[in-house]
């Protein structure tokens, strides 16, 4: 249904980039 | 300053970083795009993520919001007593959600854009639980907040449903 394109990946780094900073937060400690 | 509420202030510090970080990687993208448009993800209807000028100045205007948000957020959360790590990461995934509804073309994609930005703002309307204006600003955007949406989603789907397509963007055949 949904194919990556091969640069896929360089498009989306800030995307990725963003939602790996907010899983850090997730880790923290309440 | 206790060194919990350093941390959580260090999280936030952290959380500017990475809004800066992606700005410049944003900045990057649209450089490298010089001018032209470029899909990520295609569905079977067409391109369902696409990279332009356009989209890459939307998601510039979306970071620095947040970062600006996030600024103004600090003193604002310890008077209110509400200064939480994960603040930010409500602010984050909001970000996201906006940035994927930027470059999207496909309505489904759109679609899941909205609702990742839609879900973490009806938690940070609700932040202030002791805050009766808080609350009530929350009650308020979840009942009201479902129906624009349910009935964009409608019109939506009725004006591409003839065509049997779900992206937004223009068919060569029509």
């Amino acid at each position: 249904m949904y194919s990556l394109q091969p640069d896929f990946w360089h498009l989306l780094s800030p995307e990725l980039v963003l939602v790996a900073f907010g899983m850090l937060f997730l880790l923290s400690p309440p | 300053m206790k060194a919990d509420e350093k941390f959580k202030t260090a999280i936030g510090w952290l959380s500017l970083a990475g809004f800066g970080i992606t700005l410049v990687l944003v900045l990057q993208v649209l450089v490298g795009l010089q001018g032209g448009s470029a899909a990520a993800l295609v569905s079977q209807d067409g391109p369902a993520l696409v990279m332009d000028s356009f989209s890459q100045l939307f998601k510039a205007i979306c970071l620095l919001g947040a970062m600006l948000g996030v600024l103004v957020s600090f003193k604002y959360l310890k008077v209110n007593k509400a200064f939480t790590g994960e603040y930010f990461t409500f602010v984050t995934f909001a970000v996201f959600g906006m940035m994927v509804m930027a470059s999207g073309t496909d309505l489904l994609t759109l679609w899941v854009g909205l609702e990742t930005m839609a879900l973490s703002v009806y938690v940070l309307a609700a932040y202030l639980r002791r805050h009766p204006a808080s609350v009530e600003g929350a009650v308020k955007y979840s009942c009201w907040g479902p129906s624009p949406r349910a009935s964009t989603s409608t019109a939506c789907r009725s004006s591409t449903a003839p065509r049997g397509r779900s992206t937004c963007e223009r068919s060569p055949r029509s």
